[in-house]
Parts: structure tokens; C-alpha cells; sequence
């Protein structure tokens, strides 16, 4: 199809008129067409108004058991991008990933997210380690399904776990630089079993990638000595388990 | 004391949208404000905005799936849906009534969609009506003067434009099966699509 045939399918999709394959034609174009992003919101809101036309009463009992099954079903994270328009569509209630709640603190979160798949690589690593670590970061952080969160660092600055899938990358900010002979370390810890994932230097911005996560596991910062160590050796400065 | 004209009837009042203009006082929180506040959590806000667009998500659903039980299903999913990715909405891209009301149909669509046999469509095709019915319920005054605009404006459309329009929107066809049902060329029923909700958006005087 041309440009043109695709601009004029504004209004099938405005009205869900398009079968699947036309309807992933249009949104790759919609990607690039701002004349035809900024349509289709009007047409939309045109749509709605055809929707608040038709109201119904809804049946009573309905009430509560939304407001039920809302209390009982967690909140996506914000995301660190401008949602696509159909962001919302079609995507099933999934488990919640995290213990925690996610922190308000979304802001972080989108200068992290956006700069994950930017970041320089680490130079002392073999080039291809660092290349597949690079696509790992990226991959996760542009995955619609990925969890966040924020949190202090007990002994001073920030931790960020960005997870998808097996992946969970942390991003450690403003880390205070530890004394000479001492090191951050990252660990991936499955019930009693810890596993490394990275020396991360003496403080200030770091991201490493953990793979191999599973629903239980553990994301945790530790101090250790600067060669590292086999398994934590102090008590966790930062800790995020999976849910 | 009212006015009245020479003749002794009442002057008529220009209707006014009073829900469009709310007094910053006394209004009700607008969609998009309750919609920020869910984002946050606030089960409250929640409740509010349930009461605001129940029964507008109830409806356009009923709409177009018919089946009143897979309805209340449907528009459970869509409001939980709505509770569980408001941290999602982006005002720039629209707004609370439009994200949700797309949401809304989308949900609906699809079910139709996945679960209907071709067959079941056609007997919708002969239950089919073309215009938001006045018997739907409209408690809210709101909804009552919305239905009537709405109906106004679909009158401004040509026959092919609203056939079209509503064929796809509230029985929840595809352009093709549309063009099938009217016996018309694809690429007409793909434009009076397009030039039909353009020119609904122009009379409505909507405003993205």
C-alpha cells in the first residue's frame, strides 16, 4: 500500500475497522506520519463521543466487583517512553514482579530507561562481552512488559533494576566512592545460592546486566573486597527481589 | 421574572454545554484530573471515575458485542484495565475519555472478533440500527444532550458516511466486511470512513 492508501485509513482505524495485518501496516506507519498520529487522535475522541452516546445503564453488581478486583491487581510502572496509542490494548493482567512497590520516583526511572540503550560500554571488557551486554540493555529496556523500580542505596546513592524476562539490569547512581582495596559487587541470589554478576568499582554510576533471573531471586549489592569475592561477604547495601 | 417575545412564549435559552465548562468550584474533577489521581493510586479517585464512565463503557460494549453477560465481562476487564495502566495514559496523546473509550471498543472488538462465528455476525447484520437508541437509559443530563448531538450530527453525514461509520463502529465490522454489506467499492467505504468522522469531529467540535 502508498503512503496516501495508508493516510486514508485513518478512520477504519479510528473505528477498529482494520483486520491484524492492516492494522500493523497503518501503526508502522503511523510511527513515522505525525499528520496522521495527530488525526487519528481526533478521530478518536470523535469515536469516544459515539461511545458516551450509547451508554447503558451498567448492572449494579458490576461496581463492586471492579472496585474488587482493582484493589487486588498492582499498578504498571510508568514507562520510561511515550506510550504508543495502543499501549493499552489487549495486554493481560500479569503477575506482579516485585515485592516492593514501585517508588514514585519515575523520573529516574525515565533517564535511566532512555539511557540504557546509549551507554558506553565498559572498556576494559572484550569487545564481544560488551556488545551482547549492550543488546541485552537495550532489549530490556525497550520491552513493553519491563518492571522498575528505584530505591536507595543504604550506604548513599540510588539503585534502579530494570527487568524483563530474565534479565534484570541494575543502574547504580551516585554510589560514594569506597575506600582504596574495596569494591562494589553485584550478585544474583537464588534462596541460599549466590552468584555473581559483576565487580563494579569503587562508586559513582554503574549498570550491569544479571541474567539467568528466576521469580524468586534476588538482585543485591554488596561491599567487598576489590578482587571480589565468591560469595557476599557483607550484608547487602541494596536488595530487590523478584515477586 | 422571565423574558418573554411579543408573541408570549418563552424566549429559548442557548443551550449551553455546561459539562464543557465547568465552574472550578463547584465542577465535579474533570476525567483526565481522576484519571492522574488513579495513576497514584487513589482508589477513591477510582471509584469516581468508575461512576463517571461505567455506563459509557457498559454501552458502546453491549454495542457491539449484544451478549449482556460477555458485556459486564468485557467492561470489567477494560475498567480493571483501565485501574491497572493509568500510570500509562499520556494526556498529550489524548484524553482520559478517548484513551478509555478506545480502550473500551478495542476490547469489545476484539471479543467479537475471536469468539463469533460468521454466522452469529450475519444475524447481527439483520439487528443492526444505525443510530444511538433513546431508550438506552440517559440518566445523566450529560448523556442525554451528548446522544441528542451525536444523533444531530450523524444526521449531517451522507447516507454511505453514517452507513459506514456506524456499520464499523457499533456493530464492530471490519472496512471490508462493511463495503460488503453496503455493496460498495473499498476504497469508498475506506474514505466516507475517514470524511465521515471528520466531518462528525467538525459538527461535535471536537477537540483533540
Amino acid at each position: 500500500m502508498t503512503d496516501h492508501d495508508l493516510h486514508t485509513l485513518t478512520g477504519a482505524y479510528a473505528t477498529d475497522a482494520l483486520d491484524d495485518d492492516e492494522r500493523a501496516d497503518f501503526e508502522r506507519h503511523l510511527e513515522s506520519c505525525a499528520s496522521c498520529q495527530q488525526e487519528v487522535v481526533e478521530l478518536r475522541a470523535t469515536a469516544s463521543r459515539l461511545a458516551i452516546a450509547t451508554s447503558a445503564t451498567a448492572p449494579a453488581a458490576l461496581r463492586a466487583r471492579v472496585l474488587a478486583e482493582a484493589s487486588s491487581t498492582r499498578q504498571l510502572s510508568p514507562l520510561g517512553e511515550v506510550a504508543s496509542l495502543d499501549d493499552h490494548r489487549a495486554k493481560q493482567v500479569s503477575p506482579p514482579w516485585y515485592r516492593q512497590p514501585a517508588t514514585a520516583a519515575a523520573a529516574v526511572l525515565l533517564v535511566v530507561a532512555a539511557g540504557l540503550g546509549g551507554l558506553a560500554v565498559d572498556q576494559n571488557r572484550e569487545a564481544d562481552q560488551a556488545r551482547e551486554r549492550a543488546e541485552q540493555i537495550a532489549a530490556v529496556a525497550a520491552d513493553p512488559d519491563r518492571e522498575e523500580l528505584t530505591a536507595a542505596v543504604s550506604s548513599g546513592g540510588t539503585g534502579t533494576v530494570v527487568a524483563a524476562g530474565d534479565i534484570a539490569v541494575f543502574h547504580g547512581s551516585d554510589l560514594p566512592e569506597l575506600p582504596d582495596g574495596q569494591t562494589y559487587q553485584l550478585w544474583r541470589v537464588s534462596g541460599q545460592d549466590s552468584q555473581s554478576a559483576g565487580i563494579l568499582g569503587r562508586g559513582g554510576d554503574v549498570t550491569e546486566v544479571v541474567t539467568g533471573m528466576g521469580p524468586e531471586d534476588s538482585v543485591a549489592l554488596t561491599v567487598e573486597p576489590e578482587s571480589g569475592s565468591d560469595e557476599p561477604t557483607s550484608d547487602p547495601v541494596f536488595l530487590v527481589t523478584m515477586a | 421574572m422571565t423574558t418573554k417575545d411579543a408573541d408570549g412564549s418563552m424566549a429559548a435559552m442557548p443551550l449551553r454545554r455546561v459539562s464543557r465548562v465547568p465552574d472550578a468550584d463547584t465542577a465535579p474533577p474533570e476525567l483526565d484530573d481522576l484519571l492522574g489521581r488513579v495513576a497514584r493510586g487513589d482508589s477513591p479517585a477510582f471509584e469516581q471515575l468508575y461512576d463517571r464512565v461505567a455506563n459509557s463503557v457498559f454501552g458502546v460494549v453491549r454495542r457491539v458485542l449484544r451478549d449482556p453477560s460477555q458485556s459486564e465481562e468485557v467492561t470489567q476487564e477494560v475498567l480493571v484495565e483501565v485501574w491497572r495502566t493509568a500510570t500509562r495514559f499520556d494526556a498529550d496523546r489524548g484524553s482520559a475519555s478517548s484513551w478509555i473509550h478506545t480502550m473500551a471498543h478495542r476490547r469489545a472488538i476484539d471479543r467479537v472478533r475471536a469468539s463469533q462465528a460468521s454466522h452469529d455476525r450475519d444475524q447481527r447484520v439483520a439487528a443492526r440500527d444505525h443510530t444511538p437508541p433513546y431508550d438506552e437509559v440517559a440518566d445523566a443530563v450529560e448523556t442525554r444532550l451528548e446522544q441528542e448531538q451525536v444523533r444531530r450530527c450523524l444526521q449531517t453525514l451522507t447516507d454511505l458516511q453514517r452507513e459506514s461509520v456506524t456499520l464499523a463502529y457499533y456493530s464492530g465490522y471490519t472496512y471490508r466486511e462493511v463495503a460488503e454489506l453496503l455493496d460498495a467499492p473499498l476504497g469508498t467505504v475506506k474514505t466516507r470512513l475517514r470524511d465521515g468522522l471528520i466531518r462528525l469531529r467538525d459538527c461535535l467540535g471536537v477537540m483533540a
